[in-house]
């Protein structure tokens, strides 16, 4: 197996549940549970493709697709910050409304996929960083991603700056720990809420781009493929800490690398090393829930 | 001159009146104290000053004049502080940051916090008021007694005159009430006005200028402490005549045989810290053994694992000499052991079920309430009537669900239906908490007349006087040790108060 190309993926694969991750912690930690993940994932990757098929225009098909990316994370806040839904049934309605949507308008358009090659030159998006792309091996493993991917890993160090550093982010936790403590001092708790969805929507676009417009210039339907939830088992993981959250999201990510460059050679089985990414999730969710529950001599289910 | 002010302030929910046109006044630096019942409607009152809650209608004036406060934030501005029963503090922050909460200092004109500024200006406002606090300390770490001066810090930080107390001794140590009292009447001296809500007469004597009684939403008396005592304060909370605390047959239990017995039990908790370790108890026939401390040293894992709710890293439970350790709560409760829980609403009953149902539950496969797997309704509602007439239940409609009734009718179906299982051993946590004068004295003769039937009591409480009046000896719990026991008859709270602060005559203070 070629481990260069193996660890290449890796970080390629990790990039949008990094994103998506990152995003998703300040919900995490506002006490939101936004499952609604996979469908602004799914939203992000269809909007940011046809509004560049469009307008024949990158820049105006990522700004458009951020755009709508905030409305679905409105949309969501309203049913369950404002109007205290569950989070559960609303962030559902969310995704599958995105999964019917996508391919609802690819009917109507009359595609198989959306495919913008004429437009995005997928191997010109490629930055390969001056002085690193020397470094024998690790250069062809660092250099030569999108720029997306590059704001996912300079992202892990920005979120964590805003959640431990300012104001916004202590509130984002005081809210999650106790809602009462925040309230009692005149923070407004939902405001909060929304901003910690939002960025969840807009880190979510940034992750759909990247999936199909940066890295394929096309998008076919389901293209998120759990990625959204493969987020959310890491987040759960990682406690929503951003460092934290972002090491399991490379973990998932390398799977995912493994299960590409696995079926490269397995010829009629290859199917089935897709399915190690999945497994994974299950392993690691069970692993890390035995060590959080291990010193638990408590019955029943509340733990206070 | 008044510094608040309300005129005729009611508060409806549906048809309840919460409270019925309320004046209160309270004068420029004093103490006042506003007594009543639980559900007499204290709390709401205070939380529509604060801004918590909007009036249905009526004026309320700060300084003279006329206020609408949408949020606590605005009660805040106007001077107006409060420190609630339940803290609202963050555990994972500081104490600097929980008292910056909401007015965080920020680096020149940048979203950043600016850490060093903080810890400065907390501790010189901590300074100022003489407060024993480590403003680096995250809060998870420090004592109760502790998280109730942050909260006070929380206000004074924000400059205000007026101090509003809920409760505020509840959960201390009688050493802590002294701190806190010293601490007060400090605040008094510097010009700040403080209004302290409680259901404590002593602490009323003890603290307050004047005092106002609230009965039922209304405002039943209004007079000054030095004109008052504590009698005549329960007659206009209750409504009559009560006895404050009940009188103990004295019974000698000394020779009786062990009927309950606690060897080396420790546990841990989920973070794997050793909260119960190497508890030895003797519970004899016929005796109460009270067990006191601060609320938090391991009374709450206590009770749960003698009830079947944790499971213990080591130890015995032993029931006249038969093993029990780590039975479920059904098996535990068949061999004979009562329970009474702390939280009623948590463990003790199903709020959304019937009376009925909650007269059975944890006994419902017992005896004649039960036939092949089914439930023989006749005879559970005979039960049902037979125990809210023996224990003076009172009850709007029988077959009505537990949440219609009062905190004192709810715990009064748990000791009925814990009693009427003859139990040989019984474990009563917290049994008054919550509950209004009346019914408390009713529980605590209940109880007494357990123990001259021969059962015996594990009684957990934090409240000193409960444990006082109904045990026999009594054993203090400090950082999930027994600490020391002791004979009632010898004891005093002076004694006990130094040994839930973890102080003993021999060693010094314990860590």
């Amino acid at each position: 197996m070629d481990y260069q190309r193996l660890l290449y993926d890796a970080i390629s694969c990790g990039a949008p549940i990094i994103l998506c991750v990152l995003g998703g912690n300040f919900a995490h930690k506002a006490n939101v549970l936004n499952i609604a993940l996979e469908g602004m994932l799914l939203m992000g990757a269809f909007t940011s493709v046809l509004f560049t098929m469009l307008t024949k225009n990158i820049l105006l098909g990522i700004l458009i697709c951020i755009l709508i990316n905030l409305i679905w994370g409105i949309v969501f806040s309203v049913m369950c910050v404002t109007k205290k839904g569950n989070p559960i049934i609303a962030g559902l309605a969310v995704n599958m409304l995105a999964t019917a949507i996508c391919a609802f308008l690819l009917k109507v358009l009359g595609m198989a996929n959306l495919n913008v090659n004429s437009i995005v030159n997928v191997a010109g998006l490629k930055i390969q960083i001056p002085v690193i792309n020397q470094i024998p091996f690790i250069g062809g493993i660092i250099s030569g991603h999108p720029l997306m991917t590059y704001v996912s890993f300079i992202a892990i160090f920005v979120m964590w700056v805003i959640m431990y550093k300012t104001k916004f982010g202590v509130y984002v936790r005081v809210v999650g720990e106790n809602e009462d403590a925040a309230v009692s001092v005149g923070i407004n708790v939902n405001r909060i809420r929304y901003i910690a969805v939002l960025i969840g929507a807009v880190c979510s676009a940034l992750a759909g781009i990247n999936l199909s417009l940066e890295k394929m210039a096309l998008f076919t339907n389901d293209m998120s493929a759990g990625i959204g939830f493969i987020a959310i088992a890491a987040i759960f993981c990682g406690s929503g800490r951003p460092g934290l959250t972002s090491i399991y999201a490379i973990i998932f990510g390398l799977a995912q690398s493994l299960a590409i460059n696995l079926s490269i050679s397995a010829g009629a089985y290859s199917g089935l090393f897709n399915t190690i990414p999945y497994f994974m999730i299950v392993f690691i969710l069970a692993v890390v829930s035995i060590i959080k529950m291990k010193n638990n001599r408590v019955r029943g289910f509340k733990n206070e | 001159m008044n510094i608040i002010e309300t005129v005729n302030i009611t508060k409806k929910y549906g048809d309840f009146v919460a409270n019925d046109a309320i004046n209160l006044a309270v004068s420029e630096g004093e103490i006042k104290a506003i007594v009543g019942e639980n559900g007499a409607g204290k709390t709401t009152l205070m939380n529509m000053l604060y801004g918590l809650i909007a009036p249905t209608s009526g004026k309320l004036l700060v300084g003279g004049k006329e206020v609408k406060f949408s949020s606590p934030l605005d009660a805040i501005n106007s001077g107006l502080g409060m420190v609630h029963q339940h803290f609202k503090l963050v555990p994972s922050l500081t104490v600097c940051e929980n008292i910056l909460l909401g007015i965080e200092v920020l680096k020149n004109k940048t979203p950043f916090i600016d850490a060093k500024k903080q810890y400065e200006k907390v501790q010189a406002v901590v300074d100022k008021f003489k407060f024993d606090l480590n403003v680096r300390d995250r809060v998870e770490d420090i004592s109760i007694g502790q998280k109730q001066r942050v909260e006070i810090m929380k206000m004074l930080y924000r400059n205000v005159n007026i101090l509003i107390l809920d409760e505020p001794t509840a959960v201390l140590t009688p050493q802590e009430v002294d701190e806190l009292t010293i601490s007060l009447k400090e605040l008094k001296a510097q010009g700040k006005t403080i209004i302290i809500i409680t259901h404590k007469l002593g602490e009323v004597m003890q603290l307050s200028d004047s005092v106002t009684i609230i009965k039922r939403g209304k405002v039943v008396g209004e007079v000054k402490t030095k004109d008052t005592n504590e009698r005549k304060l329960a007659q206009m909370m209750v409504g009559r005549d009560v006895v404050l605390s009940v009188k103990k047959e004295e019974i000698d239990n000394s020779g009786n045989p062990v009927v309950y017995k606690l060897e080396n039990i420790s546990t841990k908790n989920i973070f794997g810290k050793e909260v119960l370790s190497d508890i030895n108890l003797e519970v004899k026939e016929g005796e109460v053994l009270g067990i006191a401390g601060v609320e938090g040293n391991g009374q709450s894992e206590l009770l749960k694992v003698v009830t079947g709710l944790m499971t213990t890293t080591k130890g015995n439970i032993t029931l006249n000499g038969k093993e029990i350790t780590n039975w479920w709560p059904a098996n535990i409760r068949d061999a004979g052991v009562g329970m009474i829980h702390e939280d009623r609403y948590a463990q003790g009953l199903c709020q959304n079920m019937t009376i009925k149902e909650n007269m059975i539950a944890g006994y419902h496969y017992c005896g004649d309430v039960c036939s092949r797997g089914f439930l023989r309704s006749q005879v559970i509602s005979k039960k049902r009537d037979r125990l809210i007439k023996d224990y003076d239940i009172r009850v709007a409609d029988a077959e009505g669900e537990v949440s219609q009734l009062s905190g004192g009718n709810a715990q009064k179906i748990i000791i009925a239906r814990e009693f009427d299982s003859k139990p040989k051993v019984l474990i009563a946590a917290q049994p008054t908490r919550g509950v209004d004068v009346g019914s408390i004295e009713f529980i605590h003769n209940k109880i007494l007349d357990l123990r001259k039937q021969g059962v015996g009591v594990l009684l957990i409480s934090s409240e000193l006087s409960e444990i006082m009046s109904l045990s026999d000896r009594i054993a203090v719990m400090y950082k999930g040790k027994i600490i020391g026991v002791v004979n009632q008859k010898d004891t005093s709270t002076t004694e006990l108060g130094l040994l839930m602060a973890g102080i003993t005559d021999k060693g010094g203070k314990q860590e």
